[in-house]
């Protein structure tokens, strides 16, 4: 099966604090793959180096056979959550995604409405994000890695903030969306997220990645 | 998606400045208002008043582009309300991984322009808008600024007078005053945010801030004192009465110079942050700091 991010022992110095430590992996297409990690071991950060937000300081990463930082600046076609989403308080959860949607116009209002309606939320509220729960704030930004479709998505712990319930609907979307061919790959602290959703699991610690199942 | 588009870099500069917009810290822009008013605006209307005579309407505003006391607060407190630009907190990276780092750069310059095009603007209605009907609108000086020494001898040297200096009203016009005023303060903003943005691209963003404090504390210190190395620093440029003396027709330095000498180092610093940006690290507020 074809890879679509290909990792090439990869390093990243900051501060002069080794964050990731010759790291190489390949994720292949329409798979789940898990990250697993204590805080700091550079979960994160390994996926904003695949997201492009940061160089880095050795190695090459190539997604869907683009190299970051020289055939584009960021991956394209990728959907991301890293850390808390954040969004523009005084906006409806449908006006910030417009904003995001507007900067490609690859969407109109009936995709984002669809996006948030496939994560539980209503597109027509009006509440200002500032009232919406922890839980609401992550499905909004579920909604918004999702909205115009991509092939990859990014997600850093997703699952954060939400209720038994959001964690289940989470869980059956994430696999619905392997089902259609779409590639994710997934941090989290939860053993269960990773077991239950996950066709291969890899271990960060210490900026070291190591490889656990499914390899 | 690697090509520029100005439609991206719009958005983005529109995302950015209502960010900006509701920042809590927009609170110090009021207190700077009212201290402008305590300290340039009451004080010409009080010898307005004193006079019966009005005033000319851009004075006010022109009062506080160039008074010696007030030239340190108007780019301290600008630099206060952008000091964390560019911004970068979790909403930023939704919208980064859907552009590329040209159309960042240039959505932050565009909302550069905007911020400052809005700051000053408040100083001028501000400034000029309270005293609206006590105010002429004819191209020359009020006898508050010019005469009023010569009527009231012994009040002559308080601090109303000398906001509006001979280095002024001798030289130019009040409204090529505010005109030259506006647009040199701006370019001093628009410098301001061209300095954080290379701070920020070479990932030494906290070290930047304190560089351009001294760059501006240094360059009111030499302005006020009127040393010849004012010239290397660009609040002497901002400040039209600097480039005057009182009586000789001559400038000690033209206006077009300052207006080059400002977009050469702007020029310089977007060059400098489209060549750099390319190893920036996106990192939140937290992790820069």
């Amino acid at each position: 099966m074809k890879n679509i991010i290909e990792i090439k022992s990869i390093s990243l110095v900051i501060n002069k604090s080794g964050i990731l430590n010759s790291v190489s992996i390949n994720y292949e297409c329409g798979k789940i793959h898990g990250l697993i990690g204590r805080n700091g071991s550079g979960k994160t950060m390994l996926m904003k180096c695949i997201c492009g937000f940061i160089k880095p300081t050795k190695g090459e990463i190539f997604v869907d056979g683009k190299q970051i930082g020289k055939d584009c600046d960021f991956s394209e076609s990728t959907g991301i959550i890293i850390e808390t989403p954040g969004f523009i308080p005084y906006y409806s959860g449908y006006k910030n995604l417009k904003l995001l949607a507007d900067l490609n116009r690859k969407i109109g209002a009936s995709e984002i409405k669809n996006a948030m309606i496939q994560v539980g939320l209503d597109p027509n509220l009006k509440r200002h994000v500032k009232k919406y729960s922890l839980g609401m704030r992550q499905r909004l930004g579920l909604a918004q890695a999702i909205m115009e479709n991509p092939d990859l998505l990014i997600l850093d712990e997703p699952m954060n903030g939400l209720d038994k319930d959001g964690v289940a609907d989470m869980r059956k979307y994430l696999l619905n969306l392997k089902e259609h061919g779409k590639t994710i790959l997934i941090a989290s602290h939860s053993a269960e997220d990773i077991d239950v959703l996950c066709d291969t699991v890899c271990e960060m610690d210490k900026g070291i990645l190591t490889k656990l199942k499914g390899w | 998606m690697n090509k520029l588009s100005l439609r991206r870099a719009w958005r983005i500069a529109y995302i950015e400045y209502y960010k900006w917009i509701v920042n809590p810290r927009m609170c110090v822009a009021f207190s700077m208002i009212i201290f402008v008013w305590n300290f340039a605006v009451s004080p010409l209307m009080l010898l307005s008043r004193e006079m019966e005579s009005p005033l000319n309407f851009f004075e006010p505003f022109i009062a506080v582009l160039n008074s010696k006391t007030l030239c340190l607060i108007t780019p301290s407190v600008y630099l206060f309300l952008i000091s964390d630009y560019p911004r970068l907190d979790q909403n930023s990276f939704f919208v980064i991984c859907r552009i590329n780092k040209f159309d960042w750069i240039l959505g932050q310059y565009l909302f550069s322009i905007f911020s400052a095009l809005t700051f000053l603007s408040s100083i001028l209605l501000c400034s000029c808008i309270p005293n609206i009907t006590n105010t002429f609108m004819a191209n020359g000086w009020s006898l508050v600024v010019t005469r009023y020494g010569i009527y009231f001898p012994q009040d002559s040297n308080s601090f109303a007078t000398t906001l509006i200096t001979k280095e002024l009203y001798n030289q130019i016009s009040p409204n090529n005053a505010a005109f030259i005023s506006f647009v040199m303060t701006f370019l001093y903003m628009i410098l301001i945010t061209n300095l954080l943005l290379l701070f920020f691209v070479l990932n030494v963003k906290k070290i930047g801030i304190s560089i351009i404090a001294l760059v501006i504390a240094f360059g009111s210190a030499f302005g006020i004192i009127k040393s010849s190395i004012m010239w290397f620093f660009p609040m002497a440029h901002t400040m039209v009465s600097l480039h005057y003396t009182e009586y000789f027709n001559e400038p000690i330095m033209k206006i077009h110079y300052s207006v080059l000498y400002f977009l050469g180092i702007i020029f310089f610093l977007l060059i400098l942050n489209l060549i750099f940006v390319k190893h920036t690290k996106f990192l939140s507020i937290n992790e820069n700091e």
